[in-house]
Order: structure tokens, then sequence, then C-alpha cells
């Protein structure tokens, strides 16, 4: 089995890369490998978990608290959190980590292969 | 846990996004690391416009400089500079021209590929 790194710098309800990545990591959960997100730049914004959307059934957070359960490693870069006014992450589902670079490139040094969205 | 070679390559023209300086402040953390992470750094598509010697550095200056005290050089493809009419002349003198081949050299090489 692999582990699979994602990228993830666009944020929701504009572009639709936020749902490629999930998709993505869904898939190679599926099969059996390991997953971890570094959520970069407007990447930042997909996990606040007061998102509502009138014609959407599933909102980002709720699909990436998903990946989160189904044991996806999750982590956003505290510069960026912080840069967005996201205070340090206080609104996003639970087991999303506000962390920084450093956990990026551990992830790096982690991967089999990585996906930049 | 392992170090990896990384090619980060800018592919959007200059001004209107954070892609650039926030890619070099990804390049610089990757590289800051305890894995010690190599990178190089290439500019490709539109992004070859980064190259040129009279484009304000103000923001991407410190990255830059830490970057460059770590040995890693900047890279611009040719084909790329040329579609755009961009001559040699016109880029600044820290940054390396190299060809189509070359470039698919540094992909084949890396890791690892991240682009901005």
């Amino acid at each position: 089995m692999a582990t699979i790194g994602i990228l993830l710098t666009g944020g929701p309800f504009q572009f639709q890369r936020w749902e490629t990545a999930v998709d993505i990591g869904d898939a190679a959960l599926a099969k059996g490998h390991d997953v971890k997100y570094f959520l970069y730049l407007d990447g930042v914004y997909n996990p606040i978990r007061h998102q509502t959307f009138p014609d959407l059934d599933q909102m980002p957070k709720d699909r990436i608290l998903e990946l989160v359960d189904k044991g996806a490693e999750i982590v956003a870069c505290g510069v960026c959190v912080n840069a967005r006014g996201l205070q340090g992450g206080k609104d996003y589902v639970e087991g999303v980590r506000v962390g920084g670079l450093p956990d990026f490139a551990e992830m790096v040094g982690e991967i089999d292969s990585l996906v930049a969205l | 846990m392992g170090q990896r070679h990384v090619l980060i390559t800018f592919n959007h023209a200059p001004y209107g996004s954070v892609y650039y300086t926030e890619g070099l402040r990804a390049a610089v953390g990757v590289t800051s690391g305890i894995d010690e992470h190599t990178v190089d750094l290439l500019y490709l598509d539109d992004g070859v416009h980064f190259a040129r010697k009279d484009l304000e550095r103000t923001d991407s200056a410190r990255y830059l400089a830490t970057l460059s005290a770590q040995g890693v050089n900047l890279k611009v493809k040719r084909e790329d500079l040329e579609a755009r009419g961009i001559s040699d002349s016109e880029l600044a003198d820290d940054v390396e021209v190299i060809s189509h081949d070359q470039a698919l050299d540094l992909v084949r090489r890396a890791d690892l590929t991240i682009d901005f």
C-alpha cells in the first residue's frame, strides 16, 4: 500500500479543486492506501464547520469529516489560517490539525506520490 | 521518512495571484525540515516572466535569498521564453536558461513535483 499526499490550495464554492482532492483521497482510502492532506492558501477554508449552501447536499467540511473518519491525516497551514482570520482553526471540523510548513516538509518525506490541486 | 528531491514549477504570470511568493515560501519550508529535502525551481509557461531582470522582487527577495544561500538555482525553459518573445538580454543574472529536454530531465529526477 502507498501513502498519497495531497496539497490543496483551492478554496470551496468557487473552484472544484477541493472536490477533486476529496474524491482522490476517498478513492485511495477505499483501496487501502494512506492519505495525507496539507491545506495551503485558500485550501484552509475547506474545513470550516459553519458552511451552508442551499444547492449542495454535502458541504466540503462534511466530506472532510468523512475523510478524517476514514483515517486521512489533514493538516492546515497555520500562517494561511491566521492570515484569513480563522483564528487558529477554532471553527474547523474535528480532526483537522493546524500546523505549518514543517508538517508539509515531513509529509514530503513520508509520501510515495503527491497530487497538487 | 527520508530526503526527497522536489521540483517546484511556477506556471502563472506575475501579478494577480500569490502563487509565486507562496510557492517560494513552500520551497523554503520544504528545504527547512529535518529531512533536508532539496528543490529545483523552474519557470514554465507564463511563469517565465518571473525570470525577467526588470521584474520587481520586493515580495520574493527574502525567499530567493534563502534558497540561493542553500544553493538552489532558478531555471527557465527556453522554448517558453521564445514563445513569448523574451530574449536572453531581458533575463536576470541569477536565472539559468534550460531546454525543454533539460526541463524533462528535472521532472524525471524529481521524486515529487509541485506546480504553483
